[in-house]
């Protein structure tokens, strides 16, 4: 029984020692600071203490003490866990004399803790997040931190400083300090916070600086911070500028992407289809069955409905196409306004059909990987889904490019596309070159809706909201070139998403759309047969 | 001054292939036919798509009359200027009546002077008079569409007509005609240059059909690659070391019939 | 044997049919509701189908006979029924529930104060002009921007349906004072008389069947000038057209022009009657359904667009009643099936079968040979 009691209380002291040398300078007496604080009398000081400690121990003493989960027992402190077993302020379990787990007496209260220093313990424990496991967490305590101007959270950012290793959680906790350090009565300090912030372009903490070019009496502060909030305004500007670049690069390869199926429909074959919005919103839907299928059948691996997804809706739309090319377009060649009208009633018949089936708005999951994004510039994310996007547009148009300029199939439909009657006499199957094209026309359609699924919901519709930004984009590349397509995406997305924050406004979407639209027109005047038009004598006779 | 044409540097350009380079031309106003000839490819057509704004030149004027540059005109105002033209297959409204072809054709072409104007009375005496030169006033009401082969050609050799022209650019009329149709639509080109002061420039690869309109001592101009190979008489031309040069491995010139 | 066709105008027996045509629906309809054989209802939706009739003749010009696909015609039908929505709103505001002097529905969106662009609609002249002449205005705006620049056919639909959608788009935002998707509605007078009273109905039927007619004529005596016969050969081969010394440009903006002005005039009669006009009566498709009745009803032939009109619009009434949701299929199965398995329509139909029964009736007696040249090879 000695022997026990010598071994338990030299575990204890090494593991205290432990915990002394955890928590480095300024160790605690955990158990003395316990048992201060569970008295009332000296409970306030005893917190003014632990304010400025990052101790685990402490943290976990003062949400046991905030919790009501601090008791006493035999004259020792101890912590009552969710699990109901007992623990000392050191972390270990306590054992009764049984070696059993001990057990609190029925109807024993917790040690209190007054009311009016509930707020304090709050913003003490606030203050320990800065040094928790999630980065995230972590990041928004600093965030916390420096707007709370409590210049008692300056020692510890600076510990929590030194220990982090994630990039943005120690750019967040330096951006905190020195917006907490704009408070520091020595004029070097402050003249350093207010340079780093400046540096930083740390938009959150403009409202900081402004009250300090209002109240601060040393010029060279003052001027200092407004040569920094001068500095934020042009950091904040040049980010935004950023942001619409990329909104519009977003905007463009969704554009591109929807394009490339038009490039060869109408580009190549000179066919209007106005079914394509709903080639679009088959690729969609495939991807939403495609993932209530994973859900169902493969829920362990859900992410990877996708990956299945993508190339089921190239078929699913080419086949669709093919259907579509079979049974109605190839009665049509030569003339595209009628065209135009027969399949806008295949889209009509395709639209209703889906709203009837799969009711008026679904929507799909992104894998979990395609969530979040990176943070380009501090306040930017371009998110991973968008980033998708633009790849897959270009590869798609690196894979459209290859099949058709440097493959023996891409050879065969440009020379039907230029000279039908000359490619048949040298033995190429017209019909079926025009039915695959067309297929494949409509099956980057197919892609192009999967991919939108990622970003938008999957309704009836969704291939209306594409449809018409689309053909301009045709129209303004100059049909024939994919060059132009791209060309011409790019403008019209940009031009878009940079027009509307010019606008401003709640309407400001749609009448970027008509601006971009007049423009379109008004280009047309000044070249009627687009960006990059085709030339030659066989272009300007069937113009 | 008395130039009907006067082409200068005509250089057309298509994707970088110069289908016409510096190409110069003058045809006079006394001049009532010239014939152009020339390999495939040599710019035929496509000067005559130049000369009525079918294709904008890169480089070159072309004066009519001496005081109006074609080029840079739109097609209508270039056809209302007096240079007509007729295409390489028949172009006719297949669906209208002979009649109403030649209506569309004659007449002012504004607007304002078409909507007052019926379908059927307007022009009424000038019209019958051409359908009589080409002998089709028997068919004035069949639908266009109806016509043979050479029947559309000389219906819009005479909706041409019927537009009093300055200076008639005819591509090829004679392709794809049988023997007597030919003979026909030599004699209705002869017949329009005596009757008329219509000057007729003319594309032809059929070597008897130029040697039928040559014999009257017209001119004739040989195009090669895009520039002006050869200019004379018939038989200076075919007398021409370069000219021969140009069709060798396409037969002599004479042997083409 | 065949004559060129004589040099003076004859008297036109399908006057006799215009004649017939307006004797049924100017005067025998409203008579007959008068009279109580014919109820106010359909009375009412004849008055709709009538007007909308109006809308399907401007198509048939610009699509039926020059070959043009406006996609924008629906556009050219809101300014009319937009226009004299806003004049009919005026004339009854002070009486709407707020007792405000604007709109009820501008106070459901917080604005108290008439817009500047409201203010002139006031005035019953200036809702009449904007609705026929600012169609017009603007057909002649974009078809000088389009046409004018030879823009190729499908280049033209392509960025008339994008206009159409621009407008639709912005209609449908309350930022335009316009009603936003709910549109204008709830008129209840115009020209000081109650909306809600039969006669007023029947007056408003017999002034859309008066002007019917009317545009019939119109329209006919455009499309028998030789305005018309050069409209058709823009539609056949405009190019060969070019050449003829044709500046079809001007063609072309005219009957844009006049097809747009009737859709106005459309528009303008169709308000008042129906009672309402939303952002879904102003856009792609309802400009394509246009061309689905012209379509139907036979392209190209005045007639047709009038049999066109009433008759899928009758079909809609009686099939969006009883299967609501299968109506977009249906109405998608005819934009197929008209224009690829009867692209000549019910009138060319009705052509057809004549000339068989008259061939018939020739194959009994052979001796009556017509002289004209035209059906010289088919006997």
């Amino acid at each position: 029984m000695q022997a026990l009691v010598a071994a338990i209380a030299a575990v204890w002291v090494i593991t205290g020692l432990g915990g002394l040398a955890a928590a480095g300078p300024g160790a605690l007496d955990l158990e003395a600071v316990a048992r201060r604080l569970a008295a009332p009398a000296t409970q306030k000081a005893t917190l003014g203490e632990l304010a400025g400690s990052s101790d685990p121990a402490v943290e976990r003493l003062l949400r046991a003490l905030k919790d009501g989960a601090l008791y006493s027992w035999k004259g020792r402190l101890v912590l009552l866990g969710d699990d109901g077993g007992l623990t000392d302020v050191a972390g270990r379990p306590v054992l009764d004399a049984a070696q059993q787990p001990a057990q609190l007496e029925s109807g024993q209260e917790a040690v209190a803790l007054e009311e009016a220093h509930f707020g304090l313990v709050q913003r003490i424990l606030e203050r320990f997040e800065v040094f928790g496991k999630d980065p995230a967490k972590r990041q928004s305590a600093a965030f916390k931190l420096g707007t709370s101007g409590d210049a008692a959270a300056i020692p510890i950012l600076v510990r929590a400083v030194e220990g982090e290793t994630h990039r943005d959680v120690r750019a967040a906790m330096e951006d905190a300090l020195a917006k907490l350090r704009l408070r520091s009565p020595d004029p070097a300090d402050r003249l350093g916070a207010v340079k780093q912030l400046g540096r930083r372009g740390s938009e959150a903490a403009v409202p900081q600086l402004q009250a300090l070019v209002a109240e601060e009496a040393d010029p060279a502060v003052k001027a200092a911070a407004r040569t920094a909030l001068q500095d934020i305004d042009r950091f904040v500007v040049q980010r935004n500028v950023v942001g619409y670049l990329f909104n519009g690069i977003s905007l463009a390869a969704v554009l591109l992407i929807m394009s490339l199926g038009l490039a060869v429909t109408f580009g190549l074959m000179g066919i209007i289809n106005m079914a394509h919005g709903e080639m679009l919103m088959i690729g969609s839907y495939t991807a939403y069955v495609v993932q209530e299928i994973f859900q169902a059948r493969f829920a362990a691996s859900q992410d990877y409905y996708f990956f299945v997804a993508l190339p089921l809706a190239f078929l699913a739309a080419g086949l669709v196409g093919l259907v579509l090319e079979l049974g109605v377009i190839r009665f049509l060649y030569g003339r595209p306004l009628e065209t135009l009208i027969v399949t806008w009633g295949v889209g009509m018949i395709l639209q209703q059909a889906a709203r009837l089936y799969f009711g008026d708005q679904t929507s799909v999951n992104s894998p979990t990987w395609f969530r979040g994004g990176v943070e380009v510039l501090a306040g930017l994310i371009f998110p991973w889904s968008r980033i998708f996007i633009v790849g897959l547009a270009l590869a798609a148009l690196g894979a459209l490019w290859v099949l058709l300029y440097r493959s023996y199939a891409g050879l065969k439909v440009r020379a039907v596309m230029q000279n039908r009657a000359m490619a048949a006499c040298l033995g190429v199957s017209t019909r079926k070159v025009d039915a695959v094209t067309f297929a494949l026309g409509t099956a980057l359609a197919g892609v192009a809706g999967c991919a939108l699924a990622l970003i938008g919901t999957v309704d009836p519709e969704v291939g209306k909201t594409y449809i018409v930004d689309s053909f301009m984009v045709v129209v303004l590349g100059g049909v024939g070139k994919l060059v132009g397509m791209v060309v011409a995406s790019f403008c019209i997305g940009l031009s878009n998403k940079l027009i509307e924050p010019a606008i401003g406004g709640t309407a400001a979407a749609v009448y970027a759309k008509v601006a971009v639209l007049l423009i379109v027109i008004w280009f047309l005047q000044w070249r009627p047969t687009g960006l990059f038009p085709q030339r030659g004598r066989a272009a300007t006779e069937t113009a | 001054m008395d130039t009907l044409l006067y082409v200068e540097n005509l250089t057309v350009s298509f994707d970088g292939f110069l289908a016409l380079r510096n190409l110069n031309l003058i045809v006079e106003r006394d001049e009532r036919v010239r014939l152009l000839i020339g390999p495939n490819g040599a710019g035929k057509t496509t000067l005559f798509d130049a000369l009525t704004g079918h294709v904008t030149p890169s480089a070159g004027r072309a004066l009519f009359r001496d005081t109006v540059n074609v080029l840079g005109m739109s097609p209508h105002a270039i056809a209302n200027a007096g240079v007509i033209r007729k295409f390489q297959t028949p172009s006719v409204f297949p669906g209208h009546t002979v009649f109403e072809n030649m209506l569309l054709s004659a007449g002012r072409k504004r607007f304002t002077s078409t909507l007052g104007a019926g379908r059927g009375f307007h022009a009424h005496d000038a019209i019958v008079a051409v359908l009589d030169q080409v002998g089709l006033r028997e068919r004035a009401g069949d639908l266009a569409g109806t016509l043979s082969h050479g029947e559309q050609q000389w219906l819009e050799i005479a909706m041409l007509l019927v537009q009093e022209p300055r200076l008639l650019l005819l591509d090829e009329p004679a392709a794809g005609m049988t023997r007597p149709e030919k003979e026909r639509t030599g004699a209705l080109i002869e017949a329009i240059v005596e009757r008329s002061a219509c000057a007729v420039m003319l594309i032809e690869h059929d070597m008897e059909f130029v040697r039928q309109i040559a014999r009257r001592g017209h001119r004739v101009t040989v195009l090669h690659e895009g520039t002006v190979l050869s200019e004379g008489s018939l038989d200076r031309v075919q007398a021409d070391e370069r000219v021969i040069k140009a069709y060798l491995g396409r037969g002599k010139v004479r042997g083409t019939a | 044997m065949t004559v060129a066709p004589a040099p003076a105008r004859k008297w036109d027996p399908q006057l006799l049919w215009v004649g017939i045509f307006g004797a049924v629906f100017v005067v025998g309809l409203p008579l007959a509701n008068a009279l109580g054989l014919v109820s106010d209802y359909y009375l009412n939706l004849f008055g709709k189908y009538l007007a909308l009739a109006i809308l399907a003749l401007g198509m048939d010009l610009i699509w039926g006979y020059t070959g043009i696909l406006s996609l924008g015609q629906a556009i050219f039908f809101g300014i009319g029924a937009y226009s004299i929505g806003m004049h009919m709103l005026l004339e009854s505001s002070g009486k709407g529930v707020y007792g405000e002097r604007v709109p009820d529905f501008m106070i459901w969106n917080q604005v108290y104060q008439l817009p500047l662009f409201w203010k002139p609609y006031t005035s019953v002249v200036v809702a009449l002009a904007s609705s026929l002449l600012l169609p017009a205005l603007l057909a002649t705006v974009i078809g000088f921007l389009t046409f004018r620049r030879r823009l190729r056919g499908t280049y033209f639909a392509i960025l008339t349906q994008a206009i159409a959608f621009a407008v639709w788009l912005m209609l449908n935002r309350n930022e335009m004072k316009l009603g936003g998707t709910n549109g204008l509605t709830d008129f209840k007078s115009i020209l000081g008389v109650s909306l809600s009273s039969p006669g007023t109905l029947r007056a408003l039927y017999i002034v859309t069947a008066g002007l019917l007619v009317g545009a019939l004529l119109a329209s006919r005596a455009i499309v028998r000038s030789k305005t018309g016969l050069v409209l058709e050969a823009i539609r056949d081969n405009e190019r060969r057209l070019e050449f003829l010394g044709y500046n079809t440009a001007g063609f072309k903006i005219f009957v844009f022009a006049v097809s747009a002005a009737l859709a106005g005039l459309a528009g303008l009669l169709y308000a008042p009657q129906v009672g309402i006009i939303t952002p879904s009566q102003v856009g792609v498709l309802p400009s394509l359904e246009i061309v689905i009745w012209v379509a139907f009803g036979g392209r190209g032939t005045l007639w047709g667009a009038l049999v066109g009109a009433i008759s899928v619009n009758w079909l809609r009434s009686v099939l969006t009643a009883t299967y609501p949701t299968l109506w977009p299929i249906i109405l998608g199965g005819l934009f197929v099936t008209v224009i690829m398995l009867f692209p000549e329509g019910l009138v060319g139909l009705a052509a057809r079968a004549k000339t068989l029964l008259a061939r018939r009736r020739r194959a009994v007696a052979p001796a009556a040979i017509p002289a004209s040249g035209v059906n010289r090879h088919t006997v």
